[in-house]
């Protein structure tokens, strides 16, 4: 496996303006952000490039959080997954897919930085 | 013995077992009936010792042996056909003509000089005719009862026939006395046929339980799983009225349900309803006794509705009351123009079926609650779910509308004129996002909280929850205990300790400290959050954890919020089996004390008020309307009336600091 943290942030949402906000959010911290809007567009991101994490939303269109997180699993990949969702049962989804954590939404920039902190070191 | 000895031995032991049975029922239960049934059985006796005293001694052909078997063989159709008209009035006519016949017949075996030979067929015409007669009476009134009566009129109808059968018989020797010997064996055999017909339908109920009762009883009980799928009582109780009259042969019944609300029986009649109070009629009285009533004379026994049932043309009632254990369901009154030949029988029958109803409405009942608790927890579970996808729907616009505020916000030099803007945008929809989840958690259901309670180190969750050691730029101090591992609701713990930490640094001042202290009471764990600020004036302190105070203070605005933050406080408590308190000192301070049962029990689920009402607890005493709980804190310390003596407010009644 190549070196994790070199990877981009996956942003997986399919609200576009959550998606778009928080890419901004990300690249004002500097860092590198792709997006996906749905489990099946995520995981062609992810073949294409190891993120570094995976902010994802549970509840999508045309395969949803758990679709792309048996999909990771079946292939044998190992990727830091930060449930991100404004579901109440956050934490409980988090440990069905066997998540990091989560980002329960809304969420202040400060707690998106901190979700994000492994990939941090990031350059440019 | 021959043959015929033996059966003939047998007869006899089942007649005086009759005997004794019969006599002793009529003691216990005099009335006609069962004075004629014990004569009959008496007679059959007196016959059967005459005959066994004119073998032993040597007395055959002795004259006064023979006038008395000669009256006793001849009363015995007359006393069955009182029986029957006992069970149903016959015409005068009839009565008139047997009593006359019965006595003339007596009178010829006073007078008519011994041996009789041919006088005896009088004896055996006047025993065959009035003896069929009766047989016909009792096949008769066995077709028009049902149930158990039924049953038994056609056993002593059976025996009846027989009897006739065997004194014509009897009366055919008599002639022929070089009969042949296998006369006398059929006369024994249809002799025993007579008695066990007798027996069937004369014994006691306790003897023939099984024979007789057991197919009503099978019945009504096989109806049970039918009765309870009815709507309601009323339903089962008019099922069961006609299966109770059908059963026991009477002429009605009537079951007068308990209303409890009005304190009254109700009872179905053919024109509505009729409403009695207890203790009125028999069957009042029953209920309110809460035992069986019988009484072969209503007018006398409840002289005050004497006339009511006169009118009616019902003398004989019997009552029994319907209850459970625990409830009293009503009373169940099965009656009649007269009372019933086989009376134990009835009774009997009548306080099963009796229990039967109560069984029936109690397992009704408890379905009906086990339904309505379904339906509560159903509803329960759609609000539930309603609450998540709007909880879902409103946090994902606000998640894209705080971060771009908080990017422009960022991206504004200082001065602009629109930063100000986009502060106040940012501020109003954290303002949003904090009232939403406020109006979240108070509307949530107990069993949605009780799932997410699970182990947790209170002292941490405080900790995490004050900001740490450099919480509100150190102004926060965190005392106690080192650790008190405990089941609880995190997020709602922290919740809790922020609104009173919070709560505790807005109203006092601006470098004061607040003292959280955190420790462990036995199965307790106590929370402490104290200021010394402006304190609160007495006045408000009974309003603090009401719910929706809208505040007269017009700043309230400025601290956002519904009015919810001690109300939710105060139902975090009671969550966790605890309570909430305050002392206050005006000028001085304020502290909050929490009490949390440390490993409280889940709730049971679907409280029934969940529904209805998403906050079970109305505070004890609930003013409808008054200044806002954290506006108030913040009011006028001048306003307080008495500033030097210490308010104070417990809800809902633990015991405060």
């Amino acid at each position: 496996m190549s070196d994790p943290v070199a990877g981009p942030v996956l942003v997986v949402d399919d609200d576009p303006a959550i998606r778009d906000a928080v890419r901004d959010a990300l690249e004002a911290m500097g860092m590198r952000v792709t997006t996906a809007s749905d489990g099946v567009e995520a995981l062609e991101q992810v073949l294409a490039e190891e993120p570094c994490i995976v902010l994802l939303d549970m509840r999508m269109p045309v395969m949803d959080g758990w679709g792309f997180a048996r999909e990771i699993r079946e292939r044998g990949m190992d990727l830091r997954v930060m449930v991100m969702t404004a579901a109440a049962d956050a934490r409980r989804w988090a440990n069905e897919i066997g998540a990091m954590g989560v980002v329960p939404k809304p969420f202040a920039l400060s707690e998106l930085a901190s979700a994000v902190a492994p990939c941090a070191d990031q350059p440019g | 013995m021959s043959a015929e000895d033996f059966v003939g031995y047998v007869s006899q032991a089942i007649y005086l077992a009759l005997f004794v049975m019969t006599t002793v029922r009529f003691v216990r239960r005099p009335g006609w009936a069962s004075f004629d049934i014990f004569l009959f059985f008496a007679v059959i006796a007196v016959l059967l010792l005459a005959g066994d005293a004119s073998d032993a001694f040597g007395l055959q052909d002795h004259p006064l042996l023979n006038i008395l078997t000669w009256v006793g063989v001849s009363a015995l159709p007359f006393i069955l056909l009182r029986l029957v008209d006992d069970f149903r009035p016959q015409s005068a006519w009839v009565m008139g003509t047997a009593t006359l016949t019965f006595v003339l017949v007596a009178a010829v075996g006073f007078v008519a000089p011994q041996p009789w030979g041919a006088a005896s067929l009088i004896v055996v015409a006047f025993v065959a005719v009035l003896g069929l007669y009766a047989s016909l009476g009792f096949l008769r009134e066995a077709r028009r009862s049902t149930g158990v009566t039924r049953r038994r009129m056609q056993a002593v109808a059976f025996g009846s026939v027989l009897l006739a059968v065997v004194l014509l018989l009897a009366g055919v020797r008599v002639i022929l006395p070089d009969g042949a010997e296998w006369l006398e064996l059929v006369t024994q055999l249809i002799g025993l046929g007579i008695v066990l017909s007798y027996y069937l339908g004369f014994a006691p109920p306790a003897a023939l339980r099984r024979a007789w009762q057991e197919p009503t009883l099978r019945a009504l009980l096989a109806e049970a799983p039918d009765l309870v799928q009815l709507p309601d009582a009323r339903a089962v109780a008019d099922r069961l009225e006609e299966r109770a009259a059908a059963a026991t042969g009477a002429d009605g019944a009537a079951i007068g349900l308990w209303d409890q609300n009005a304190q009254q029986l109700v009872l179905r009649t053919a024109d509505g309803e009729r409403r009695i109070a207890s203790g009125e009629f028999i069957g009042g009285r029953a209920f309110e006794r809460q035992k069986l009533i019988f009484s072969t004379r209503a007018e006398r026994d409840a002289p005050e509705h004497a006339d009511e049932y006169r009118r009616s043309g019902i003398h004989a009632i019997a009552a029994a009351p319907i209850s459970t254990d625990d409830r009293r369901l009503g009373v169940l009154v099965v009656y009649a123009a007269r009372p019933p030949l086989f009376t134990d029988d009835v009774l009997s029958l009548i306080e099963l079926i009796a229990e039967q109803a109560a069984l029936v409405m109690h397992s009704q009942l408890l379905l009906r609650e086990a339904a309505q608790v379904r339906a509560l927890a159903e509803v329960t579970r759609l609000k539930d779910d309603f609450l998540s996808v709007v909880a879902h729907d409103v946090r994902t616009p606000l998640t894209a509308i705080l971060l771009n505020a908080e990017l422009l916000e960022r991206g504004m030099e200082r001065g602009d004129r629109n930063a100000r803007r986009v502060v106040s945008l940012r501020a109003e929809a954290l303002r949003l996002k904090e009232l939403v989840e406020d109006y979240l958690d108070v509307v949530r259901s107990d069993q949605q909280r009780a799932q997410r309670r699970e182990r947790h180190d209170l002292v941490s969750l405080v900790h995490e929850a004050v900001g740490g050691e450099a919480g509100a730029n150190g102004r926060v101090r965190l005392t106690g205990d080192e650790s008190i591992p405990g089941s609880f609701d995190g997020p709602r713990i922290q919740q809790l300790v922020q609104n009173l930490v919070s709560n505790a640094l807005k109203y006092s001042e601006a470098e004061a400290r607040v003292e959280v202290e955190v420790v462990a009471e036995r199965e307790w764990a106590v929370l402490r959050v104290t200021d010394h600020g402006i304190g609160i004036p007495e006045s408000d302190l009974g309003l603090l954890f009401e719910r929706f105070h809208r505040g007269q203070n017009a700043d309230d605005r400025r601290y956002g919020g519904l009015g919810l933050g001690l109300y939710i406080c105060r139902q975090v408590a009671e969550e966790h089996g605890g309570s909430i308190g305050v002392t206050s000192r005006v000028g001085e301070g304020t502290t909050f004390t929490v009490r949390l049962a440390r490993w409280s029990e889940a709730p049971a689920p679907a409280a029934a008020d969940a529904v209805t009402e998403p906050t079970h607890s109305a505070p004890p005493a609930a003013p409808p309307d008054s200044a806002k709980a954290d506006a108030a804190y913040a009011a006028d310390a001048a306003d307080a009336a008495n500033p030097a003596a210490p308010a104070v407010a417990d809800v809902p009644g633990e015991a405060a600091t």
